[in-house]
């Protein structure tokens, strides 16, 4: 057995926390000159464009806590070096692997045929050490994506890059500047260690579970009775409210741009001028809540597609979506771009400031969130709704009483969704690889989420964003696929309906068809689901054309569907983006034939 | 893919005359899906009212809509959610028929692991001698199927007193139970004793920890045991224990001291501070009473039949 090894031990608190100012920086391997944002510049990460591209996969030493780790790297940077690619273009990417371990980089979100999608063991063996392989595919779109590594825990290790596609029209707004803000998570643990950790004890990251403290708080502000009872239903249920991240601040130290909070990277700007924020979300396993106290953000793409500007205060990006924001600041003055992990566990920084070495104030975290009883798929007022394993009983619990209940979901008009009940769960649900099984699910898509309701802040929701051009395929979908997202979360197992992937059959596409997947949380955590090599559009309550994306998030106690066109033959991989859900099973093969 | 390059170039020039033209001469070099030029006549025919089939590596697949309708057309109504036929996507068939080796890509989603706990580790002062007492598990397994070691016992006078040690097989067979079965050893000072076991252990409504056995001995004799906590966090560190044994025979075993029915019942109350996860010092107290036939077997043999002890020690895991 190794000895204990966890970060907070061995540096200070804030320093894990907030990392080192200068220390997140590559040494590289002495091929490649120090990235430029290492010495704090405005400028982006290294940039390659063009349409051949040689990308290194090493192993480098980085330290962004104090501890010196080794990392995965492309080029010896994290992230990895932004890629320019642009639209139409046939791009050639020769990926070396000098580790020693087999490794490969996916194109997160890009349309392309399956040999090229680099996924291992689906239409490739992956990348052995010493080898090269070639990537060349036709660049059939453009905006904000990303690139990582689908070989073990590799994306967790800094195998992750930005992607920005110049489009052959003009973009339908203006700006002046353009910035990649890539979040992210690191652990200067062993991943290995990490998924260990959670299979040994499911809350080992879990700092935040409620407390006697919490319960005295709640009981002065609903009184004793309500406190009592509300922490006696969740504990009956064997559930915590909360239950939001299983990885959370506790070994994460998260970073802007491969940049610690202490670092501060920082995007410069003159007063008055557009400044486009491609934010990307390629952490392995947090949700961030994303504001710039001052400024208001205005949405045009999401996951690299233009949407119909939306002003908005603040946004949660799931892992692996991306949005771009145009954002005007008119007063010469530095303003924070505040990233907070969904547990509030810790935060990711930046600036935007008129000068090198301006700070803004770093706003507070918000408060804890905590789930109610509708995140967790339960039917308001109908305690015998919920059907959980090994207790059927919930005779006796009054709902009507229950303080902190989100009441906005109960039933409204199908164009904004509402309660609806779950009709249907698969045999395979019932066994011991899942808990707990949704008996009334949201399929509201405006509601802004567990910590964000009612935040007097102008929140991004799905019901928000509307593709410009609407949807690729017009036709209407001929065929439904019903997956639920389960788990059992005693136990840190993952899975669709109830199956782990490795007993998992493949899901079948009739290529050339147009279906629609129906997705419905039944855990008490996000999922953000990824599709590729198509694309998922998705529906509104009443079965509108939404918003294409390539991932999809799902809050717990959601439905949400989605229409895919079934026009890429090949196998293709579907999964949970949360890396160790995705580990632990909450992965499907898509055959499309 | 090189010999395709002038076609994407066409295709790029003429998109709409590029699809044409690869529909009609392409062989689709996917994997594991190339068809033969026969099959691909025939089946060419169909894809015309396929508006997917832009997915070739050659084609031009800008993210404008290109299809055979008008792209923008308002939109048809789309049927709700649970109207179409549905199915859960199964292909009816396993990864390898289409050429997939999941091993590749290095992703385990139950890999073996194993976990030692040491849930009290401590020095006990009570009305008799001061002892050390452990109470440990072992675990080593898969998600649903692991093998258990699980152990308690004291020691006084350099002697281990009463202990017993336990090898199970726990099967999950719902999301919070396990079913253990296996056996039993007692020793100590007083005459061993052997056990087949049956039981139970899990997580019950209300977040106990619970773990209840059956015992059933080679000469007849059976017993029960049951044991259950709850962590109550007073802070995310600062964590209240409070817990409950108890042990039931159904005959009475005088050369260990132990009466028929309730033998004995110990609550105890640890207040624990996890340092880290893996290990939280702690001191509580505990107070065991015995019943009946044992309680007075204790007396004669000079023991007081009930003891509020104090206790001192760390629970551990790795």
């Amino acid at each position: 057995m190794k000895p204990f090894k966890n970060p907070p031990a061995n540096v200070s608190r804030r320093r894990f926390v907030e990392g080192l100012a200068a220390g997140g920086a590559l040494i590289g391997v002495g091929l490649w000159q120090n990235p430029a944002w290492a010495l704090t510049s405005p400028t982006q990460a290294t940039e390659l464009s063009g349409t051949d591209f040689a990308l290194d996969l090493v192993e480098s030493p980085v330290n962004f806590t104090g501890t010196s780790r080794m990392a995965t790297t492309v080029n010896g940077q994290i992230p990895a070096p932004l890629l320019r690619w642009r639209e139409g273009d046939r791009v050639t990417l020769r990926v070396t692997n000098r580790m020693s371990v087999s490794s490969s980089i996916h194109w997160h979100g890009i349309i392309l045929p399956t040999a090229m999608d680099g996924v291992p063991g689906l239409s490739f063996n992956g990348i052995a050490p010493g080898e090269t392989y070639v990537y060349q595919f036709d660049v059939r779109q453009s905006g904000t994506f990303w690139y990582h590594s689908h070989s073990g825990f590799q994306e967790q290790t800094g195998l992750y890059g930005p992607i920005v596609i110049e489009p052959r029209e003009p973009a339908p707004f203006t700006y002046d500047r353009d910035y990649v803000v890539m979040l992210s998570d690191w652990t200067d643990e062993d991943p290995k260690q990490v998924f260990k950790h959670l299979k040994q004890m499911s809350d080992y990251y879990n700092y935040v579970k409620p407390t006697v403290g919490d319960l005295i708080k709640d009981a002065k502000q609903d009184g004793w009775a309500n406190a009592l009872s509300t922490r006696a239903m969740w504990d009956e249920m064997r559930m915590s409210p909360r239950d939001l991240s299983d990885v959370s601040g506790a070994t994460y130290t998260f970073l802007t741009n491969g940049i610690t909070p202490a670092g501060n990277w920082t995007g410069l700007f003159k007063p008055g001028e557009k400044i486009r924020l491609r934010f990307i979300n390629g952490s392995s396993m947090t949700y961030f809540d994303v504001r710039i106290p001052g400024l208001q953000m205005t949405v045009v793409a999401a996951d690299g597609q233009y949407v119909n500007p939306v002003s908005i205060d603040e946004f949660r990006i799931g892992v692996a979506e991306t949005y771009d924001v145009i954002v005007e600041p008119t007063e010469d003055r530095a303003y924070t771009i505040f990233s907070q992990a969904l547990d509030r566990s810790g935060y990711a920084l930046a600036t935007l400031a008129p000068r090198i070495g301006m700070h803004a104030e770093i706003p507070k975290l918000d408060p804890v969130p905590t789930l109610d009883m509708a995140d967790m798929g339960m039917a308001m007022g109908d305690m015998a709704g919920m059907d959980m394993t090994g207790s059927n009983d919930m005779q006796g619990m009054d709902m009507k009483d229950m303080p902190g209940m989100d009441m906005s979901a109960t039933s409204k008009p199908d164009t904004e969704g509402g309660d609806v009940p779950v009709d249907h769960h698969a045999a395979t649900e019932f066994g011991p690889s899942n808990s707990m099984r949704a008996e009334q699910v949201s399929t509201r898509l405006d509601d802004p989420g567990v910590g964000l309701r009612d935040n007097e802040r102008r929140v991004l929701t799905y019901a928000d964003l509307h593709t410009i051009g609407g949807a690729l395929d017009p036709r209407n979908p001929t065929r439904e696929i019903l997956l639920h997202l389960t788990g059992n979360m005693d136990k840190y197992m993952w899975s669709f309906n109830g199956v782990p992937y490795s007993q998992a059959e493949p899901i079948l596409f009739h290529f050339g068809e147009r279906l629609r997947i129906v997705l419905i949380n039944d855990t008490m955590m996000h999922h953000p689901i990824h599709l590729h090599g198509m694309w998922s559009e998705l529906e509104s309550p009443d079965g509108k054309f939404q918003v294409r994306k390539h991932t999809i998030t799902v809050a717990p106690g959601h439905r949400v569907s989605y229409r895919v066109t079934a026009d890429a033959r090949g196998n293709w991989a579907y999964h949970c983006h949360m890396l160790y859900h995705m580990e632990g099973g909450m992965f499907r093969t898509v055959v499309v034939a | 893919m090189n010999n395709l390059k002038p076609l994407a170039l066409l295709c790029t020039l003429f998109p709409l005359s590029g699809i044409v033209l690869a529909q009609e001469t392409m062989t689709m070099p996917m994997s594991g899906h190339d068809m033969a030029p026969s099959e691909s006549d025939a089946s060419m025919k169909n894809m015309n009212d396929m508006p997917g089939m832009a997915d070739m590596p050659s084609m031009d697949h800008s993210s404008k809509p290109k299809l055979p309708e008008q792209p923008n057309s308002p939109e048809l109504p789309a049927p709700a959610v649970g109207s179409l036929p549905s199915s859960d996507g199964s292909a009816g068939k396993s990864f390898h028929v289409d050429g997939m080796n999941m091993d590749i890509m290095d992703m385990n989603d139950d890999p073996l692991i194993a976990k030692f706990m040491l849930d009290k580790l401590e020095y006990v002062h009570g009305d008799q001698a001061d002892s050390l007492v452990w109470d440990g598990r072992f675990r080593l397994g898969y998600d649903i199927n692991k093998l258990w070691i699980r152990s308690e016992g004291q020691r006084a006078h350099g002697k281990t007193q009463d202990a017993d040690a336990e090898l199970l097989w726990g099967h999950t067979v719902a999301a919070y139970w396990d079913v253990m079965s296996g056996i039993r050893h007692d020793f100590g000072t007083d005459p061993s004793r052997d056990w087949a076991a049956l039981g139970i252990q899990g997580l019950a409504p209300y977040k106990f920890d619970v773990e209840a056995t059956a015992y059933v001995g080679p000469s007849g004799r059976t017993m029960a045991r049951l044991k259950t906590s709850y962590d109550l966090l007073l802070t995310q560190r600062l964590i209240l224990t409070p817990e409950v044994d108890a042990n039931l025979y159904t005959k009475e075993d005088l050369e260990r001291g132990i009466g028929a029915g309730l033998s004995d019942t110990s609550l105890g109350l640890r207040l624990r501070y996890e340092i880290r996860r893996e290990f939280a010092p702690y001191f509580g107290v505990n107070y065991v009473q015995k019943y009946g036939k044992t309680a007075a077997l204790a007396r004669t043999n000079g023991d007081p039949a009930h003891d509020l002890q104090f206790v001192a020690g760390v629970h551990m895991w790795f």
